[in-house]
C-alpha cells in the first residue's frame, strides 16, 4: 500500500486524510490541498528550497547510490523487440528508420528533431503499433509542471486523499502504479516547449538505471525492462540562425539521448498516390509546387512552408471536394499572409493552369 | 488588387520560379521595352526583369493578366535562354530574338502549363488587332503584317520539329 508524506509535519502515513484531520487542528482535506498545492508550485518553480525538500533529496540520493557497478548495465532486451526490424514502414526514409530501430534495440532514448509535420510522431506511433507495444503519448507545453509529469494528490470518491500518478511513472511501470501489467513506451511531443524543471524531472527515467523517486507519494518507480522514451521537438532550442526560440537543451540533457535530425520524407509522392489515392499527374504537379515553395522558404522569399502533414491534408481535401482550387484555398492559402498568398496563388496558376480568385 | 502587393507578389514569384531569389529584382519602368538583363559575373550574377509601369493605386484584372504574361515571357528567357548566345549586334539580335521568344515560351509552357493563357493575354494586348494588308501595299507594311502574323501564330509554326530544347 502506498504511503503518503504529510507536507505539514513530514510524517508518513497510509491514510493522509485521517492524519490531517487528527493531527492538525481545524485542517480539512480541502484546506490541506489548497495550502500545500501552493507550496508545491513554489517548490517546483525552484524558488523555495525547504528543509523538508532537502530531507527528501537526501533520501533520493541514498536510494540511488550504486555500490555494484554491474547494476548500471543496461537491461537485456527481450526477444519481441527483434520484431522491430520489419521493413514494412516507408515513412520516414528507410535509412533513418533503421538507425532509430537500432538505437531502440540498444536501449537508448531517442530524440527526433525536425520541422513540423515531417512524420516524427507518426514514425514512433507506427513502430509501437506494428510491434504491439503500448504507447503513452503526451504533449509538453510551456505551462507544464513536475506534478503533471510525476503525479499529484487527489481527493478520492470517498473523500480521502489519494495520489494520481503522472504519465511518466505510469509508462515506466504500470504495475507499481496500480495500472495493469503491460509494458509501455512513452512518446513525448514538443519536448522543447517544457520548462527546464520538467526536463530535469525526466533525468531519472533517462539514465541507465531508469528509476525515479516520486516525492509526494514517497515511492521509487523502477522502469520495466522494455520501457523507452521517444521524444520529438522542432528545435534544440536554438534555430538555424542561432536565435533562441524555445527551451534550450543543455549538454547534460542532450547527453542522455540518441539524437536524430529528421526532415521531410522522400516518399511524399508515393504517399500521395498510395495513401491518398491522388492521380499520378496531379501528384506530380503537387510535388512540383511543393518543391518550389520549400525552396522559396529556404531562401527566405516565402514565410510559410508546406509540411508533409499539410501536403496530406491538401490531398485529402482534393479528394473530398474534387477540386484542387477549393482544396488549395482551404488547406494552404487561408493560413498565409497576403504577400505569401499572392506568390502561392500565382505559382498555383502556373503549375495547375487554374486560377484561384 | 493593391498595386504594391501585386508588384511584391510578382517579384516573389519570379524569384521562386527562376530560383534566383535575392539576386533577382523586378523593376517597373515607364517608356522602356520589357526585358531581362544580366549583370556581373560568376557567383555575383544579378538579374533584372523590367516590366511596364502602370499608373494608379489599384490594378485591374486585365492589367494583372498583362503583367503576368510579360513576366512569364521574361522568366522563360531566364530559364531557357543562353544569354551568351544572345550577345549579338542589332540586326542579328532581332532575328535571333524573334526565334528565341517563341522557343522559350513553348518550353516554358511545357514546364508551367498555366503560363500559356498569360502569354496569350499579353500578346493580344501588345499586338492589338491583326492589321489588314491591302493589295499593293509597300514592303514595310507587308513586313509588319508578316511579323504580326508570325507573332499570333508562332506556336502553330513551332510544330516544326527542328526547334528543340537547348
Amino acid at each position: 500500500m502506498v504511503k503518503f508524506k504529510c507536507r505539514l509535519c513530514g510524517k508518513q502515513c497510509h491514510d493522509l486524510s485521517s492524519h490531517v484531520e487528527k493531527e492538525h487542528d481545524g485542517m480539512t482535506t480541502e484546506k490541506y490541498l489548497a495550502t500545500t498545492n501552493h507550496y508545491i508550485r513554489k517548490l517546483h518553480g525552484g524558488r523555495i528550497v525547504s528543509k523538508w525538500y532537502l530531507r527528501n533529496i537526501e533520501k533520493i540520493s541514498e536510494k540511488n547510490e550504486v555500490n555494484d557497478f554491474a547494476q548500471i548495465k543496461k537491461e537485456p532486451i527481450k526477444n519481441h523487440f527483434q520484431n522491430l526490424l520489419k521493413p514494412s514502414l516507408f515513412l520516414p526514409d528507410k535509412k533513418h528508420k533503421d538507425q532509430l530501430l537500432k538505437c531502440i534495440l540498444n536501449g537508448d532514448n531517442c530524440l527526433m528533431v525536425g520541422p513540423t509535420g515531417c512524420g516524427k510522431t507518426t514514425l514512433a506511433t507506427l513502430l509501437a503499433k506494428e510491434n504491439n507495444i503500448n504507447l503513452y503519448h503526451t504533449k509538453f507545453n510551456t505551462e507544464m509542471t513536475v506534478s503533471d509529469l510525476l503525479g499529484h494528490p487527489i481527493i478520492t470518491e470517498d473523500k480521502k486523499i489519494g495520489f494520481a500518478y503522472g504519465i511518466l511513472p505510469r509508462a515506466m511501470n504500470s504495475k507499481a502504479c496500480g495500472n495493469g501489467d503491460e509494458e509501455h513506451w512513452l512518446l513525448i511531443d514538443e519536448i522543447d516547449a517544457a520548462p527546464a524543471r520538467v526536463l530535469f524531472a525526466l533525468f531519472g527515467a533517462l539514465e541507465d538505471q531508469r528509476e525515479i523517486f516520486v516525492m509526494e507519494a514517497c515511492k521509487t518507480i523502477k522502469a520495466t525492462p522494455n520501457f523507452r522514451i521517444i521524444a520529438t521537438a522542432n528545435t534544440k532550442g536554438i534555430d538555424e540562425d542561432g536565435r533562441y526560440v524555445r527551451q534550450v537543451f543543455d549538454e547534460a540533457f542532450l547527453d542522455r539521448w540518441s539524437l536524430f535530425e529528421c526532415n521531410y520524407t522522400e516518399h511524399e509522392k508515393t504517399l500521395l498516390i498510395k495513401k491518398e489515392g491522388i492521380p499520378e499527374e496531379t501528384a506530380e504537379k503537387m510535388m512540383k509546387f511543393l518543391a518550389l515553395i520549400r525552396k522559396g522558404v529556404e531562401n527566405e522569399e516565402i514565410r510559410m512552408s508546406i509540411s508533409t502533414r499539410r501536403l496530406l491534408d491538401w490531398a485529402n481535401k482534393i479528394k473530398i471536394f474534387n477540386s484542387t482550387r477549393v482544396a488549395t484555398k482551404l488547406s494552404l492559402l487561408n493560413r498565409l499572409c497576403k504577400e505569401d498568398q499572392a506568390i502561392y496563388k500565382s505559382l498555383f496558376q502556373r503549375i495547375f493552369a487554374r486560377e484561384i480568385k | 488588387m493593391r498595386k504594391r502587393l501585386f508588384e511584391t507578389g510578382l517579384q516573389g514569384l519570379a524569384r521562386v520560379i527562376t530560383s534566383t531569389y535575392k539576386n533577382c529584382q523586378v523593376q517597373f519602368k515607364t517608356n522602356v521595352i520589357p526585358h531581362l538583363a544580366r549583370f556581373g559575373k560568376g557567383k555575383n550574377i544579378r538579374w533584372e526583369i523590367v516590366l511596364p509601369f502602370l499608373e494608379g493605386v489599384e490594378i485591374s484584372e486585365e492589367d494583372q493578366r498583362y503583367l503576368h504574361g510579360i513576366l512569364d515571357h521574361e522568366m522563360c528567357h531566364k530559364l531557357h535562354t543562353d544569354m551568351d548566345v544572345m550577345k549579338q549586334k542589332q540586326p542579328v539580335f532581332d532575328l535571333l530574338n524573334v526565334l528565341e521568344d517563341t522557343r522559350v515560351e513553348k518550353l516554358g509552357c511545357v514546364d508551367f502549363p498555366g503560363m500559356s493563357p498569360n502569354l496569350d493575354s499579353a500578346l493580344i494586348k501588345i499586338s492589338g488587332e491583326l492589321p489588314v494588308c491591302k493589295e499593293g501595299a509597300n514592303i514595310l507594311a507587308k513586313a509588319i503584317y508578316a511579323l504580326n502574323f508570325y507573332e499570333r501564330n508562332r506556336w502553330d509554326m513551332l510544330k516544326n520539329k527542328n526547334l528543340k530544347r537547348k
